[in-house]
């Protein structure tokens, strides 16, 4: 069978297809282009930032062309229109999935931004580094827009493995190693659980498509558990608890600009996965509320634990995980709810605007993190910052700017986000709880979000520390994460109503 | 037995055939020199009563994996072929572009030294 | 005349430019810059409310409305920052304008030797910023705004000199009976947005009608008051005035709440004259007009506020008859004569209050920037024991001071005369007409205590003249030589009030009067008129009404008279006399009113004390036992252990990451497997 491709499969693919040939060209430039040694890791290479960042805003100008994901929703003002099936069923062409790639390809974007100068001072800097961002990121977008099981579990195995890669990139460094090794291992185990729920779905339904989780089953019992499983996958991906452990090991050995690559990025394409799964299969009808309640839980548990556990953290990357696990928690609120369906499935919106909130917030503090610990592993524990806002106001303004956006403070983009999820739990009915729950977490997260604040502000300095400060490509991503976190703040709404725009376009 | 299971039957029985024939021929008609080396077990050139623990040669290893990887890329190759008239330019294109990946790896392989023993 | 309503907005908001500069750059500028930005922004506001006041009396409408922004949209729920320019708030904001620009540049020379000149004008600015969207807020969330504003304002600046103890005490002395008052208004809002579903003036003023008109439907009711189910709409109306007013009696230094006012003279004497006499505290009285037909509806509220405000009015004068501060003096005296302008508002003369409102503006700042002349020549020197004979070193000061004293003392034909005339005469018809035809013996007890207040403030006033300027010199010998008249823009200013003070009258003539020079028909009631707040006597002929008028009017002159001469006398041949009484008969007396009927004291007992207790107690229940222990403790125990036990579980083995996973996946799949069979 010959396949006959149209303009709209090119569309479909363009925004992975540049990242993946941008990902090439830094690792080919790596090779050739030399300013002083391409061997040399302490150099700063500008050109593959250079290039990194040109490659990024292609691809998201590819989003925006006529049929491109985003191109029905953005400029047709209130119909998302132009959703189609693509690849045989593989891909799909819709604003949502250009919604989570725009999410991923600013945060590849960032994170090239902010990695040159750290990378360069722990003198780690290689063409590499770019390369797994990019690549990573083609199958992030691709994951976003997967619609069959298999090439969901192929977009899966590709960023996994190239994130398992960027978590021990530091290689010489034991916990880099230690913690790349725990990742890969806990990951295999986890497709594991991926791999044999979509073996039961597919027993059940006998179709690789998640359009068929919506049809009757002969054997909804089988149909179920695979779903269950495919959930423990997915939970694995977000570092939802019980799947976590692996999150603050990874998260603190790797480089910390690519722990906010992990944090953001890899969050962004599982949720929209997850989101497409659990909005097909609680469409049809055939999932068991079950399901629902079990989402539930994970999203409780989740919330409380994660929170609870950031409270004693000293290392500012492993309390930034545990961080990112309550995130986690916040977000499958959304997915509970678009599960459900009550009232209607625009509620799962709230994940997306949600996950622009954390990009922002969490790639700044993850760069100042880097910034912070300036080729010093050990200037990762919270003594480091003391004193910090006297020798470099503007770093402290935007870590304490992303601390308060991540602890939901309003003024920043991240209240409005929580408000989002909460409000649409609240209206939801039975899923009341879940908001009550996620603002009493809320609540305890602000203590360990304000400890670096006080250390910056109130504590005098130790020791005079010098940071990554010369770098124009930090200081960017400080200015635009702290700009974005504030000013989305004021002006969200737009944002928000693409996101309600891009959720409709799931089953348009 | 079904008729579909002939050609089956029949296959299996040549490959048997072939591979005993091979051995036994190897046996009856090859000079016979033996040493001590000669007399153990085959293991890929490697001692084969150690302790298990002793480490490789990373090099080995990164000649094995870069082997199968360009190995079972070259494999795709084969259906390609089959349908080489069928697919057209659209094919060829496609086909290019799986090569030039390819090459860009052969080339950053190279280039990164892996290729190189010393 | 064209005025476009935007410039509105830019009445609060120049001094509030003003602060920022000051705050911000004016110790960096200098002098020079921070006076003139200090006093030109608040004249420039001036200006353009002159032009809104031209405006307003050349068009038709009522008001001119701005509105801002949008402040606050939440459901039913919506309030703009918007401001109204009609009548009432015309002539508040020319007060506040016009005098506090006098203020201002009054200052340029009084503070001229501080060393926080800057910081100075800043304050003053701010209050002004504030006050002027007191008397500008469309609605009662903006006034509040106003209202919490002058607040802080009077707090910062009563504290002013914060290296004195004693003046920070003063300070949050006046903060914390402010706190009391602006519970109650915070209340009574809120009984208002129940009510009336909005705190819109406008849209409570049409709901007001709609009670007060019975026969129109109440559809501008908030329908939906849960609340209060069967509480009738008029007890609800006099709670809610009955907060408001407790608001204002915290605000405008009404019993209970007033003992603040004068330990406020801690502050800077023009902060005196500017805050705590010619506008903050009258904001009280601002709240009343402002709502006026709300607390018409309510008899009973009005009949509390008369006797608050009598009793105020008498207990001050009282009070200020043994003061020897100068300062407390006119402090005792502004609470007494706020205590006149809510009696004027407890027998419905809300014209009469706000007529006095603006006159007392006029002459009590007068007085308060005089004896700014005079402390300012002592070196800062407030007791009138160590005065007296400045007549002849300070005679222009002197004469201010004559002035301001015979237009409190209610002289004819000075500025006080007229608006005291008519608050008494208000009195004077409830106590014997009656508004309904019947007398009451209260509204005679109150005339009374009004009428007999009118002679003691005449009798203290001079009396502080006499002190102060007449008699022998007890100047300190060091001082003598130094005391000298005011440069600068402060005779300027002293001029200006004292012009004002003189013929202010004429803004609000009753119309018994009208035969006066300068006067003629179109002045009488102007203020009144303009503002609509007038209320013409009804049930009466023309002629009774007259003779009434002219018999107040007669008792009034002459109480106000014997006091003045009796003062006089007592104070000049008759000392003897005096001294006699004081050290005999009257001994006991003088000390109570010495000691301020001991208020501070039982304050101390009923209240501070008991409160202290309380709060011992409550620390060591709460914050010790519950809060550290318990609380503290026991979430920092809990979180302890949460944090062990994660500790435990994050071992770092991978083995036990697996088991944790696959534990979890188990425990998942159960419980899903059991829901399934349960459900099937």
């Amino acid at each position: 069978m010959p396949i006959n491709l149209v303009s709209a499969d090119y569309a479909a693919i363009l925004p992975a297809v540049i990242l993946i040939a941008t990902g090439l060209a830094v690792l080919i430039a790596d090779l050739f282009v030399t300013d002083d040694g391409y061997d040399n890791p302490s150099s700063e290479k500008s050109h593959l930032v250079w290039i990194g960042v040109c490659g990024a805003a292609l691809a998201f100008a590819a989003l925006f062309v006529p049929s491109g994901l985003l191109f029905g929703a953005w400029s047709e003002n209130g119909v998302a229109s132009g959703s189609e099936v693509v690849f045989l069923g593989a891909l799909r062409l819709d604003a949502f999935g250009g919604f989570a790639a725009a999410i991923i390809i600013v945060a590849a974007g960032l994170t090239t931004l902010s990695s040159g100068g750290y990378l360069a001072a722990q003198g780690q800097n290689r063409g590499e580094f770019y390369g797994l961002v990019y690549l990573g990121g083609g199958a992030m977008v691709l994951l976003a827009q997967a619609t069959n099981l298999i090439s969901i579990f192929v977009a899966i195995e590709t960023l996994s493995l190239t994130v398992y890669v960027l978590a021990g990139f530091f290689r010489k460094w034991k916990l880099g190693a230690e913690g790349a090794a725990k990742y890969f291992i806990l990951g295999a185990f986890s497709s594991g659980f991926l791999l044999l729920g979509m073996a039961f779905v597919y027993g059940a339904t006998g179709e690789i498509s998640l359009a068929a989780l919506g049809k009757s089953t002969a054997d909804p019992y089988l149909m179920n558990v695979g779903l269950l499983l495919i959930l423990v996958g997915f939970g694995f991906k977000v570092g939802a608890v019980p799947f976590h452990s692996w999150v603050p090991d990874a998260y603190q050995g790797a480089p910390a600009t690519a722990a906010g690559w992990m944090a953001v990025a890899v969050k962004v394409c599982s949720f929209a996965a997850l989101i497409r799964v659990v909005v097909a299969a609680g469409q049809g009808g055939v999932a068991d509320a079950a399901i629902g309640k079990m989402l539930a839980a994970l999203a409780v548990v989740t919330m409380v634990l994660g929170n609870l556990a950031a409270l004693n953290q000293t290392n500012i990357k492993r309390m930034l995980a545990y961080s990112g696990i309550a995130h986690s928690g916040y977000l499958l609120i959304p997915v509970v709810l678009a599960f459900q369906g009550t009232p209607d499935p625009k509620v799962g919106a709230g994940a997306l605007f949600y996950l622009v909130a954390y990009l922002l917030m969490t790639i700044g503090a993850f760069t100042v993190v880097a910034m912070v610990s300036n080729g010093d592993t050990d200037r990762e524990e919270l003594e480091s910052y003391n004193g910090l806002a006297k020798r470099q106001p503007f770093v402290a303004f935007a870590m304490t700017v992303s601390l308060l956006s991540l602890a939901g403070m309003p003024g920043t983009v991240g209240f409005l986000g929580k408000l989002t999820i909460f409000k649409d739990a609240v209206y939801s009915g039975p899923y009341l709880y879940l908001a009550f729950v996620g603002i009493l977490a809320s609540l305890v997260s602000v203590y360990y979000y304000l400890r670096p604040i006080v250390a910056m502000y109130f504590r005098e300095e130790g020791e005079t520390i010098e940071i990554v400060e010369n770098n124009w490509g930090v200081k960017l991503t400080l200015v635009l994460t702290s700009f974005g976190t504030i000013a989305l703040f004021f002006c969200g709404k737009s944002v928000h109503e693409l996101s309600v725009r891009s959720i409709q376009s799931i089953t348009g | 037995m079904s008729v579909d299971l002939i050609p089956l039957v029949t296959f299996g029985l040549l490959a048997l055939v072939v591979a005993v024939g091979a051995l036994a021929a190897s046996e009856l008609l090859g000079p016979r020199r033996r040493d001590p080396e000669k007399l153990t077990s085959y293991e890929c050139g490697v001692p084969i009563f150690e302790t298990a623990r002793e480490p490789f040669h990373i090099r080995f290893y990164l000649i094995a994996i870069l082997f199968i990887l360009f190995d079972i890329e070259t494999v795709f190759m084969v259906p390609y072929v089959t349908l080489f008239r069928d697919l057209g330019v659209f094919g060829l294109v496609e086909m290019g572009t799986f090569v030039a990946i390819l090459g860009l790896g052969l080339l950053y392989c190279w280039k990164r030294g892996a290729l190189e023993w010393d | 005349m064209d005025f476009n309503p935007s410039l509105l907005a830019l009445i609060p908001i120049l001094p509030l430019i003003g602060f920022v500069l000051n705050g911000c750059f004016g110790n960096r500028m200098g002098r020079q810059f921070v006076s003139i930005v200090g006093c030109a922004l608040p004249i420039t506001s001036f200006v353009i409310a002159f032009r809104a006041f031209q405006a307003l009396r050349g068009s038709e409408s009522e008001a001119i409305r701005h509105t801002l922004f949008e402040w606050i949209h939440v459901g039913s729920f919506q309030v703009d920052m918007a401001f109204t320019f009609d009548g009432l708030s015309a002539v508040m904001c020319l007060v506040v304008t016009g005098i506090g620009s006098l203020i201002h540049l009054y200052s340029t020379g009084y503070m001229r030797g501080d060393k926080s000149y800057a910081r100075f004008f800043a304050y003053l600015n701010l209050f002004t910023a504030f006050m002027l969207m007191l008397v500008l807020g469309d609605n009662l969330l903006v006034l509040f705004v106003g209202w919490e504003g002058v607040g802080l304002c009077s707090y910062l600046l009563i504290g002013f000199w914060h290296e004195d103890a004693a003046n920070c005490d003063a300070g949050r002395k006046a903060f914390i009976f402010n706190r009391v008052g602006d519970l109650g208004f915070l209340i009574g809002v809120f009984l208002i947005f129940t009510l009336f579903g909005s705190v819109n003036f406008a849209e409570i003023l049409v709901g007001v009608e709609s009670i007060s008109d019975v026969t129109a439907p109440a559809s501008s009711l908030n329908s939906a008051m849960p609340m209060w189910g069967t509480v009738a709409i008029g007890t609800l109306i006099t709670a809610i005035t009955l907060c408001l007013f407790v608001g204002a009696t915290g605000k405008s230094a009404q019993i209970p709440l007033f003992p603040w006012l004068p330990d406020a003279m801690a502050g800077p004497t023009p902060v005196s004259a500017l805050i705590h006499a010619a506008t903050m505290v009258t904001s009280g009285v601002y709240l009343c007009c402002r709502l006026m037909p709300l607390f018409s509806l309510s008899p009973q509220t009005l009949g509390v506020i008369a006797a608050i405000g009598a009793c105020t009015a008498l207990l001050a004068a009282l009070i200020a008859l043994s003061q020897t501060d100068i300062k407390k003096v006119l402090a005792y005296s502004t609470v007494s004569q706020l205590g006149y302008m809510f009696f004027a508002i407890g027998m419905g003369a809300y014209s009469a209050a706000l007529f006095h409102v603006v006159t007392h503006a006029f002459f009590k700042a007068l007085l308060f920037l005089g004896s700014g002349s005079v402390i300012h020549a002592m070196h800062h020197e407030q007791d009138m024991r160590k005065m007296g004979g400045l007549r002849r070193q300070l005679p222009f000061t002197h004469l201010i001071f004559i002035i301001g004293t015979l237009a409190i003392a209610g002289v004819p034909f000075f500025s006080g005369f007229f608006s005291k005339d008519e608050i008494l005469f208000s009195g004077f018809f409830a106590a014997f007409h009656g508004h309904d035809g019947h007398v009451h013996f209260q509204d005679q007890l109150f005339w009374g205590m009004a009428t007999l207040t009118a002679g003691l403030t005449a009798f203290y006033m001079l009396r502080m003249v006499a002190l102060t300027f007449w008699g022998k010199s007890n100047v300190d010998d060091k001082l003598v030589d130094h005391v000298h008249e005011p440069g600068g823009w402060m005779p300027f200013s002293l001029a200006v009030l004292a012009v004002l003070s003189v013929f202010g009258g004429i803004l609000n003539v009753p119309e018994l009067l009208h035969w006066l020079p300068f006067v003629g028909e179109e002045r009488t009631f102007l203020l009144g008129n303009f503002t609509g707040l007038h209320h013409a006597h009804t049930g009466i002929d023309l002629d009774a009404l007259h003779k009434l008028e002219w018999t107040s009017l007669i008792i009034s002159v002459g109480v106000g008279a014997t006091g003045l001469a009796a003062a006089w006398y007592l104070y000049g041949p008759g000392r003897a006399l005096l001294d006699g009484f004081v050290n005999g008969a009257g001994k006991k007396l003088v000390r109570i009113s010495e000691n301020k009927f001991y208020i501070d004291e039982v304050y101390q007992i009923l209240i501070v004390t008991p409160f202290q207790f309380a709060s011992y107690v409550m620390f060591i229940l709460i914050d010790r036992f519950l809060i550290d222990g318990v609380m503290v403790g026991g979430s920092a125990l809990v979180v302890r252990s949460f944090g062990e036990f994660f500790r435990r579980m994050q071992s770092g083995f991978v083995p036990a990451y697996l088991l944790t996973f696959g534990c979890g996946a188990l425990v998942l799949l159960f419980i899903m497997m059991s829901l399934l069979n349960g459900a099937g």
